[in-house]
């Protein structure tokens, strides 16, 4: 199959180098420029986040008894793009589905910055008290204060920050050998530093050996924590009692969404990247129709979950589900639910059509939808359950205010920042898998597939 | 061209053999299993990707690794658990009418040590098993091995130097040099 | 000894206040307490209660100030006291607000030629009054210092008379906005008193009331809701009814048994229509009623004839059509009436609301007087000492002789005509006329604006006094702290001023000195066998003296029918206005957190919700959806409402429970210069009165009818419900009096918060004890009256901040308890529901916190702490009962509000949750004081906040492990049940159910 790829693409073994580390030349001024803006703003959200840290988290538009508004919506969104990233590089690669090879890099790229930006929300913005997060750390300590185990928040803490330590060092240990790659073309400062990272690979036969092993493991032990983070996160909801999140549905369909997000952000990040590096060799229309193909599923997924909600709020009976799944539907937040419901189980089942999957703009299109429904989603469940919940006494609408926006643009220029730093200064192609992939050549002619 | 790598100076050890560079992968194969035929020590084989047929070859044992890896799972999922138990332990507080010592959570507390320190103990085992870091590259190391190009590093006295010289060039290595280390 | 402990407690105070006040940019909490000398009763950070006599309105409750460190903290009913025997309505709790109020004058001043007020020192002030006063009295030019008041008793009045005297005037005018013209010309005319008399609702069997507020401000309500409770409360299986006639549901028709709804001006028709019946008792109202209380028994035949002859336009007929009154339901009603045997028949004698006033008291009293049993419920021979405040004539009267320039000198104090007159009237203007006005207001307010020379006096908690609610009962007035500011108490002023004046006619050094020569001269009338000495310090200690109450009612004159004429029943707005050919009717109506408006620079006040609409914070139109809907009016659309008379703007808001074609606007909002809590869009409603004199001498209020426009600006309405109905949830649950006799015995459905509670089949973990104590919470949903003095005592026990209308709109504000109010299709078609937090036992707030910053403690409280919490908001997130209050802002407190601060409660920081501790304080120093005396706690020993004020005891606090106490019996009761039972959450607040029945 990879011979039949290479044949296909054309990229033969000794280009793959040059064709990938192209990418790391100088960047041009426009590069800057869009560059140094989303740093400004990202600056300027931080200012923002000053302010609400001197007068308290009042001046954002929290309104009772939605206790938790964008910023909570922002951390499980920011979550569930982290998921597509490991699930791509690491169940794939179990899977040894060969398509995987072009985008694993960004896609555990965009990862590791997902979470990163996701764990800065339930840690500093969102708290009332940012100043103490740190008591939530267990760690034994001169207050001889403990947190309890027993809180999904605890859950979060270790869940995220494992996720976070595990594709870290996942991504590293793809990393170093295309380090030692750009290492051995670079001069001068960058050959240093790439050195540095590369810690001396120069591979040989002792470090392939054990790399192998240990890659491999990574790869094992990466799946199930993929399932396990979001079903720990769904937790944050599900083990609360409050009517439309209390469903022990959440998990699976917590787990999809996230896939579901974080697939049609790759497509949203690698479309344009592949055209701006010209990488139609490495991240081929084959793959990018694979993934909306897993799109589909996954849209089929939320979409039954959704059907689920529906039912079950009827078949249990109880007036508080019922009631609270009837205002989601046909209540004030009714347009976002069916946006919701639009954007990420209806608009990818376009994908079932050859033409769709395999044209660009539509793949790209469908995707920001993808995006913007799974956003919507989470604003629905968390926003909106809570502004109608057992008592009616207590209810209110909950709309976010300037604050809140500014800080949510805020964590997507970070996040477009560091990718974008990540696309040009690191190889955004694992080197050594596409080679796996091309095939080094025989000289009876043709390319070696194991 | 015979660029050193990181151009520093190499130290003599007095051990010294020659380095074959291939390009082609089924001659590196053919090459390494007539060494190891004639028992000849081959020192290093250099490659740009992973091959398991060159650990075949050289009849590799299965890495040490994987039990690092284990022994970090066991580690993680015990010391987490038992983390949240002192914690719960030393500061006994009611929630929710739940035990000070419930039985859920340790669960997800448990899986997640498992994870963190298995993964965390793996890397550490491949970084120092493969010998790095290192802070110089070995002196047979050519830039190319990162490229596309494959060498085997073999270890000779003077005497066998021409007989290896000899089978490694028949056997299609585009260069074959002298290395001391 | 405790004299001379006062003086030194006194001076120390003063000390305290002045330093205090001096470094005010400090934190003044944080200094010590410089006592020079410490009083020996002084204990720093040990409370000592003073008794002392509520001037906050009319009623005199009795009261206890807590006072710590030389600063009252807080205010409570004195149990000794008859008229409230330990409770305080919403008001008498916001009290210390008066002192601490940051726009309290701070000492005397002058106003310039240029209209601003400039300071001057007290002795060239009181030099410029006394100046003035010399030049009366004397040289025949009698009767020009007039000396307008609120009402005043005892040895004030004496001391303000002998001061008008000395400057040869007696024109002491003590005016109340709520003077009961009508309620008084009424008895007058019925009963031959022209007086308030003593009510006794508790006596009655039956209660009908025709726009009487007695919940709320009708005359004395806190006393009145305790006899309500007590008259309401089911008895062997039967329950009193209480039957409302008005045009909008008020907090007191919220919990009659039926509410009739009338348009304005309909009381009358009504009462009438219903006195005809009583009249010509026919088959209708059948059986024994009749029989016993035959009419003709009270009447002879002619004046019945003649009654009859007066009454007879008002056919059921009649009464349809003037208030769409159908005539089966007046028949009902006069069954009811006719088979009681104790009827108490309550006219609210008042325009506001009712035109024709004087008509409603009159048909009231003749009803009551056709009933025997009804003398037992009234007592005349003890009346209100509000009969004493003149007439709303003797105002308009005023106002003509300032105008006339009759009046050289207006002194005033705690009055406020100027806001409760009709602008017709042209107070403003007259003010303006008189050469000198003197405000002795401790706050500037409307009429202050037009003072020439400003004298601040104490507010009452500062001054010593005594002031009788009504003959036989002599409430005291301590200081119960030094003065704030540089003002003094109004008596000593009068002395300075008038000893200048004519000094013979004031030996006394001060008012102390007054007030006690007044009391050993009650101690001779008492016929004390103690020296006055004793006399007056059980006096002090016990807040006053007051005869016993009186089983037997001495007989009352025998009603008279001579001249009665009633106006023709004709048809009203509401009956007959399809489309808006007739216009709209319009009243003015008091609330209970402001009364006539004297009260409303209160914070705590303002952030009340009010009990029916839950509106906080500025005042609002009420307007009945139907007709909104007509006139495409919305929630918040900001109108204009005119009358002849003239205009006032308020914010729409459709109430379900008004007349068609009527608007009502709340009393006491629309300010101009009350300070910055009385800032909003809404106008004084008062405005709208029309300047005519009834009958009776009082104002006619509303205006026939208004024209309502709409300003095009929508102004957000700060009502704290989200939503005001249950949606079919069951969280106020009541049962009707045949099931209530049904289900006696039956068990009722309640998780124990215990582990009896526990089940294996719904609780997975194994239950945990508790220690000695398990403190739960019996809410009486049949006696609560939703009037929210619980929810203004919890705010100050414990320092729960005050947030402001802005916040309030955006769902904020923090209260700890608050009063849920929600609409049910039938009668009565208001449920109050108290919710705070339930302390669970399996609280669903507690694990979901990573820090343990909420947890349970061994007495089943759950904890909250603050120093702890991170603010991840997951508990209140996950509280089904939406309890817990988070902090988005240090929210502030205007200096010196922070004065009132409870020293033992935390005052809570940005960024932390909390809620609803059981006064966790409290119980801990009831736990010490347990411990000395190695014993447990007992059962009523101590109580919440809450529960210590709630005037219809309502709300019960007890430990659960006692299978003695209170709350162990009350949980039996198959009335009692859990909120969300269904979430299992074992809640430690226990319901029981609203007994409703429906009258035949």
């Amino acid at each position: 199959m990879s011979g039949a790829m290479s044949k296909e693409e054309g990229l033969r073994f000794s280009e793959v180098n040059q064709e990938i580390l192209r990418t790391l030349q100088a960047p041009g001024r426009s590069y800057w420029a869009l560059l140094s803006l989303l740093f400004l703003f990202v600056l300027f959200a931080g200012g923002v986040w000053g302010y609400q840290l001197r007068y308290g988290l009042g001046v954002a538009g929290y309104h009772p008894a939605g206790m938790w508004g964008v910023y909570l919506v922002n951390f499980v969104f920011w979550i569930g793009i982290a998921h597509s990233g490991t699930l791509i590089s690491a169940i794939l690669y179990l899977f040894r589905a060969r398509w995987r090879t072009g985008i694993s890099r960004a896609a555990e790229a965009m990862t590791i910055f997902a979470v990163m930006i996701a764990g800065l929300f339930p840690a500093f913005i969102h708290l009332g008290r940012p100043w103490v997060f740190y008591w939530i750390i267990p760690y034994p300590n001169q207050r001889f204060l403990w947190p309890d185990f027993q809180s999904p928040l605890m859950f979060d803490v270790l869940a995220v920050t494992t996720y976070f330590t595990v594709s870290l060092l996942f991504w590293y240990t793809g990393l170093v050998p295309d380090l030692a790659a750009a290492r051995d073309r670079a001069q001068g400062l960058r050959r240093k530093l790439y050195g540095l990272f590369a810690m001396g690979w120069s591979g040989t036969d002792r470090q392939w050996h054990h790399y192998g092993a240990s890659y491999l493991l990574l790869a094992g032990l990466a799946t199930p924590l993929v399932i396990s983070v979001h079903s720990v996160v769904s937790w944050d909801f599900a083990l609360a009692i409050i009517p439309g999140y209390h469903s022990t549905i959440f998990p699976p369909y917590f787990v999809a969404g996230a896939i579901h997000s974080g697939l049609a952000m790759v497509l949203t990040l690698l479309i344009p990247l592949r055209k701006i590096f010209h990488f139609e060799k490495i991240i081929t229309l084959d793959t990018l129709e694979k993934v909306a193909k897993t799109t589909i599923l996954m849209g089929l997924i939320v979409g039954y979950a959704y059907a689920v909600e529906c039912f079950i709020a009827w078949y249990s009976g109880n007036i508080f589900e019922k009631q609270s799944f009837l205002f989601r539907a046909f209540g004030y937040y009714a347009p976002l639910f069916w946006i919701m419901c639009f954007c990420n189980a209806i608009a990818p089942l376009a994908f079932f059509w050859r033409k769709v999957r395999r044209n660009i703009y539509c793949l790209f299109v469908i995707a920001i939808l993808i995006n913007i429904g799974m956003y919507v989603e989470r604003f629905v469940i968390i926003c909106g359950s809570m502004s109608h919940d057992f008592v009616p006494h207590a209810w209110g609408i909950y709309w976010p205010n300037w604050v809140d926006i500014t800080i949510t643009i805020g964590s997507f220029c970070l996040f477009l920042f560091l990718f974008m730093l990540f696309a040009k200064f690191l190889p955004s192609v694992a080197m050594a898998e596409v080679k796996e992939d091309a095939g080094p050549p025989l000289r009876r002619g043709g390319v070696y597939a194991r | 061209m015979r660029v050193r790598p990181c151009g520093e100076v190499v130290f003599m050890h007095g051990k010294q053999g020659l380095l074959a560079i291939f390009m082609y992968v089924d001659d590196l194969f053919a090459v390494l299993r007539k060494f190891k035929e004639q028992a000849t020590r081959i020192e290093t084989v250099y490659s740009p990707l992973r091959l398991r047929e060159i650990d075949e070859i050289l009849g590799k044992k299965p890495s040490i690794v994987r039990f690092i890896t284990l022994l970090g799972g066991i580690l993680g999922g015990t010391g987490m658990v038992a983390l949240a138990v002192y914690a719960h332990l030393s500061f006994r507080l009611i929630t929710s009418g739940k035990p000070v010592f419930p039985r859920v959570p340790w669960v997800i507390v448990c899986f997640e040590g498992v994870i963190l320190l298995a993964v965390i103990f793996s890397v550490c085992a491949w970084v120092l098993k493969g010998r790095l870091p290192r802070a110089r590259l070995a002196p047979a190391y050519e830039l190319r091995f990162s490229e596309d190009r494959f060498g085997v590093l073999v270890s000779c006295t003077d005497a066998e130097r021409e007989k290896v010289r000899a089978i490694l060039e028949t056997s299609g290595a585009e260069e074959v040099r002298d290395v001391s280390w | 000894m405790a004299k001379l402990s006062r003086r030194q407690f006194l001076k120390a105070a003063c000390l305290a206040g002045t330093s205090a006040l001096v470094g005010a940019c400090s934190d003044a909490t944080r200094r010590l307490i410089p006592y020079v000398i410490p009083p020996e009763d002084i204990l720093p950070g040990d409370a000592t209660w003073y008794a002392t006599t509520c001037r906050e309105c009319p009623a005199g409750c009795g009261m206890l100030a807590k006072n710590c460190d030389g600063r009252v903290i807080k205010v409570e009913g004195n149990p000794l006291h008859p008229v409230n025997t330990g409770k305080l309505c919403a008001r008498g709790q916001a009290s210390v607000q008066g002192i601490y109020n940051p726009d309290r004058y701070r000492g005397p001043m002058v106003r310039g030629g240029d209209g601003k007020l400039s300071v001057i020192s007290w002795e060239s002030a009181e030099k410029v009054l006394s100046d003035r006063l010399s030049a009366f009295g004397s040289n025949g030019r009698r009767e020009k210092v007039v000396f307008l008041t609120d009402l005043r008793t005892g040895a004030e009045r004496d001391l303000i008379g002998r001061w008008l005297a000395a400057s040869g005037s007696t024109q002491h005018v003590m005016y109340e906005p709520f003077a009961y013209e009508a309620l008084r010309k009424a008895n007058q005319t019925v009963f031959g008193t022209d007086a308030i008399p003593t009510y006794y609702i508790d006596k009655a069997d039956f209660l009908l009331s025709f726009g009487a507020n007695f919940l709320e401000t009708w005359v004395s309500n806190v006393q009145f809701a305790r006899q309500f409770a007590f008259f309401h409360a089911p008895k062997e299986g039967k329950k009193n009814a209480f039957v409302y006639v008005g045009p909008r549901l008020s907090m007191t028709a919220a919990n009659a048994d039926q509410w009739i709804m009338v348009p304005p001006g309909g009381e009358s028709v009504v009462a009438l229509g219903l006195l005809r019946l009583m009249l010509n008792q026919g088959p209708e109202t059948g059986d024994r009623g009749p029989a016993n209380n035959n009419p003709a028994s009270a009447l002879t035949a002619d004046e019945r004839a003649a009654l009859k002859a007066s009454v007879a336009p008002f056919t059921p007929d009649a009464v349809k059509r003037a208030t769409g009154v159908k005539p089966d339901l007046l028949a009902a009603l006069a069954g009811q009436l006719a088979r009681a045997q104790r009827p108490l028949i309550l006219a609210e004698g008042l325009g506001y609301q009712d035109p024709k006033a004087y008509e409603t008291a009159v048909a009231a009293n003749m009803l009551c007087s056709f009933f025997p049993g009804n003398l037992q419920t009234t007592d005349f021979s003890s009346p209100s000492s509000l009969s004493d405040v003149v007439k709303a004539d003797r105002m308009k009267a005023l106002a003509d002789a300032m105008l006339s320039g009759e009046v050289h000198v207006l002194v005033i104090d705690r009055a406020n005509p100027v806001f409760n007159l009709p602008v017709s009237w042209q107070f403003e203007k007259a003010l303006r006329t008189v050469p000198m006005v003197v405000s002795f207001s401790s706050y500037p307010d409307e009429t202050g604006e037009f003072a020439h020379l400003v004298l601040p006096t104490n507010t009452f908690l500062e001054s010593w006094g005594d002031y009788s609610p009504r003959r036989g009962v002599h409430g005291l007035l301590q200081p119960v702290m030094g003065p704030l500011f540089e003002t003094r108490q109004l008596g000593d002023i009068l002395l300075s001023t008038g000893r200048k004046v004519k000094p013979e006619a004031f030996p006394e050094k001060d008012l102390y000195e007054v007030l006690r020569k007044a009391w050993s001269k009650k101690a001779k009338e008492a016929g004390a066998a103690a020296p006055s000495e004793a006399f007056w310090q059980e006096s002090l200690q016990k807040g006053g003296v007051w005869a016993a109450l009186k089983e037997e009612r001495p007989a009352r004159p025998r009603a008279t029918t001579d001249s009665l004429i009633f106006s023709r029943p004709e048809a009203s707005a509401a009956s007959q206005s399809e489309g808006l050919a007739k216009g709209l009717g319009f009243i003015a109506y008091p609330t209970i957190q402001f009364f006539d408006g004297r009260m409303a620079n209160r914070p705590f006040l303002q952030e009340m919700p009010d009990p029916v609409t839950q509106i906080t914070w500025a005042g609002w139109v009420e307007i009945n959806p139907e007709t909104a809907r007509r006139l495409n009016i919305e929630k918040g659309d900001m109108l204009t409402v005119r009358a002849e008379q003239g205009m006032v703007k308020g914010a729409a808001f459709p109430y379900f429970r008004i007349a068609p074609d009527t608007l009502a606007m709340p009393m006491g909002h629309g300010h101009s210069a009350f300070g910055r809590y009385t800032q909003s869009e809404t106008t004084n409603p008062l405005h709208l009165a029309s300047g005519r004199i009834d009958s009776a001498g009082g104002v006619i209020w509303p205006a026939a009818t208004v024209a309502v426009e709409k300003e095009g600006r929508v102004v957000p309405i700060a009502n704290t419900d989200g939503s005001a109905f249950q949606h079919g949830r069951d969280l106020v649950r009541s049962i009707s009096l045949q099931q209530y006799r049904s289900t006696m015995a039956a068990v009722p459905e309640v998780t124990l918060p215990l582990p009896q509670g526990w089940d294996k089949r719904i609780d997975y973990y194994p239950p945990h004890q508790h220690i000695d104590y398990r403190w739960v919470m019996i809410v009486d949903l049949d006696r609560c009256i939703g009037c929210g003095a619980c929810v203004i005592g919890c705010y100050a026990e414990n320092n729960v901040g005050v947030v402001g209308r802005r916040e309030v709109e955006r769902g904020r504000h923090m209260a700890w308890l608050n009063i849920q109010r929600y609409f049910e299709a039938d009668q009565p078609s208001i449920r109050f529901l108290p919710m705070l937090c339930q302390h669970c036992d399996e609280a669903p707030c507690e694990s979901v916190c990573p820090v343990f910053g909420p947890q349970h403690n061994a007495e089943g409280i759950n904890n909250q702490v603050y120093n702890r919490c991170i603010g991840t908001r997951f508990c209140s997130q996950n509280c089904p009962y939406k309890v817990r209050r988070f902090n988005w802002f240090t929210w502030k407190h205007d200096r010196p509000l922070q004065w009132q601060l409870n020293p033992d409660v935390t005052v809570r920081g940005k960024g932390v949750m909390e809620k609803c501790s059981f006064c966790i304080q409290r119980i801990n120093a009831a736990r010490i004081q347990a411990r000395s005396e190695n014993r447990l706690i007992r059962d009523g020993e101590f109580s919440p906040a809450c529960v210590q004020t709630c005037p219809a005891d309502a709300l019960i606090f007890g430990n659960l492990l006692d299978a003695q106490s209170r709350v162990s019996k009350l949980i039996k009761q198959a009335r009692a049940y859990q909120v969300l039972h269904e979430l299992n959450t074992k809640p430690g607040v226990i319901y029981l159910k609203k007994i409703t029945q429906v009258l035949t």
